[in-house]
């Protein structure tokens, strides 16, 4: 673990990948949770063109 | 009575390698990336260099070169000139600096080359610092002595002392990950969260991965000069100011001084003040614009802040950093190129890599990590058991 002054690479690569996989799930998530919004948002919008006389 | 070195040698080049592990560049290849990018800079070829110095830690795996000068000599045929081969730890480069300076102020030579180079990632485990250590030096004296448990004990004292907090340390590691970022010759450009870094796998505690720099590849090389012949080589060149450096106490002897409260470094304290009095600095917070300083862990950078007089005391690091004085946007900006822990440590590059960043800084050239208005800059590179360190103090014109 401690070559030179330092440690390995792997080990730094290891949580700076998670940490990257947990921002890239965070915003497909929240990217989902977007889409979702605005799919409603459009269904609302046409639900309340039909009510209007 | 000491010369007066203030404004006296200036840089006209400086160049760096991208730092990573590279397995597509030799210890040679690297050698001459970064010199002929400083020999460009300063207009000269290598047939113009009367002098050179090799920082390199740990010689070239391949062969036997770089424990003299020779690994200089053939990437870049530097041949019928003296190579000098520093070798001072993590503190290498800045020694072969200020040794390139004071040979210029000694009028010996008119242009020379300082060079540091390492090629870490070749080495496997098996020649690794640790196995060194257990192999060639006292049969127990030194086993299960590594770098983060070097200052891991220092960490622990401020903790225990001096009111210093784990999250204090973490914000150390995001800062410099963030600058990263922008910094396209460093080994991570990945920001990580203050939450992350401290939910990562504990190395030595209080120290944790994120809190430790990695091992590196790279090479960084200046061409310089003296400052009355600077003009005709690059109008756009870089006062040496200032130069420090010290060797406070042996291998062994912190660990093993009752004296030593494992509170405070004293080498960049002593050789700061060499520096700051070479280049008249009397309130250095306000007269430094911005610095590069030796974050192999992040619990070094935290105690150079009182070190180098940035920080009144020990106790005020950590409300220090909570303030956000060393951040972007700060008093004084700290490790904008990223540091040790996003560029990586290449040993005996490391400290002339510290000087091409300051020199970008100075010169406006350091994109979005730009402090504005820098004009003063200053590198502390730190080698041993926090017993070397070479201070060096930029400015322009």
């Amino acid at each position: 673990m401690g070559r030179f002054c330092g440690i390995d690479q792997s080990l730094i690569d290891e949580v700076l990948d998670k940490a990257k996989e947990k921002t890239q799930t965070e915003t497909t998530q929240s990217e989902k949770e977007n889409k979702i919004n605005k799919k409603n948002e459009i269904k609302k919008k046409i639900s309340e063109k039909e009510k209007t006389p | 009575m000491s010369i007066d070195l203030k404004d006296k040698v200036s840089i006209v080049g400086a160049g760096c390698t991208k730092f990573i592990e590279n397995f597509e560049m030799s210890y040679g290849d690297l050698v001459a990336e970064a010199a002929f990018e400083a020999f460009e800079e300063a207009g000269v070829g290598p047939k113009d260099i009367e002098a050179a110095w090799l920082s390199t830690a740990f010689p070239d795996n391949t062969v036997y070169h770089g424990k003299a000068g020779h690994d200089l000599a053939e990437p870049i045929s530097l041949y019928n000139i003296p190579i000098t081969r520093v070798s001072n730890f993590c503190g290498s480069a800045g020694d072969a600096i200020q040794n390139a300076a004071w040979a210029l102020m000694a009028g010996r030579y008119r242009v020379v080359l300082a060079l540091g180079v390492e090629k870490l990632r070749d080495r496997s485990p098996q020649n690794s610092l640790v196995k060194m250590m257990v192999e060639t030096l006292h049969p127990f004296y030194q086993k299960g002595f590594t770098a983060p448990g070097t200052f891991a004990v220092y960490a622990n004292r401020m903790i225990e002392k001096a009111g210093l907090k784990r999250e204090h340390l973490a914000k150390i590691s995001a800062k410099n990950h963030r600058f990263g970022v922008h910094n396209p010759k460093a080994q991570y450009r990945q920001e990580i969260s203050v939450e992350d870094i401290l939910k990562s796998p504990m190395v030595v505690y209080p120290l944790t991965v994120m809190d430790c720099c990695p091992t590196t590849d790279g090479a960084a090389a200046l061409v310089m000069v003296r400052t009355e012949d600077a003009k005709s080589f690059n109008k756009d060149y870089t006062l040496i100011k200032g130069i420090g450096f010290t060797c406070t106490s042996g291998w062994d002897l912190p660990y093993y001084d009752s004296r030593n409260d494992f509170l405070r470094f004293k080498s960049p304290k002593i050789a700061g003040q060499m520096a700051y009095e070479q280049a008249r600095i009397k309130n250095p917070l306000k007269e430094i614009d911005v610095a590069e300083v030796h974050d192999c862990f992040t619990i070094n950078e935290a105690l150079t802040y009182e070190a180098l007089g940035w920080c009144p005391s020990i106790e005020e690091i950590g409300k220090c950093i909570d303030d956000g004085v060393f951040d972007h946007g700060g008093k004084l900006p700290i490790n904008t190129s990223g540091g040790l822990l996003s560029c990586g440590h290449p040993v005996g590059a490391t400290g002339i890599r510290m000087a091409y960043n300051i020199i970008k800084q100075i010169k406006g050239k350091a994109g979005a990590a730009q402090v504005k208005n820098a004009q003063i800059g200053l590198t502390e590179n730190m080698g041993g058991p926090a017993s070397i360190v070479a201070i060096g103090i930029y400015g322009n014109p």
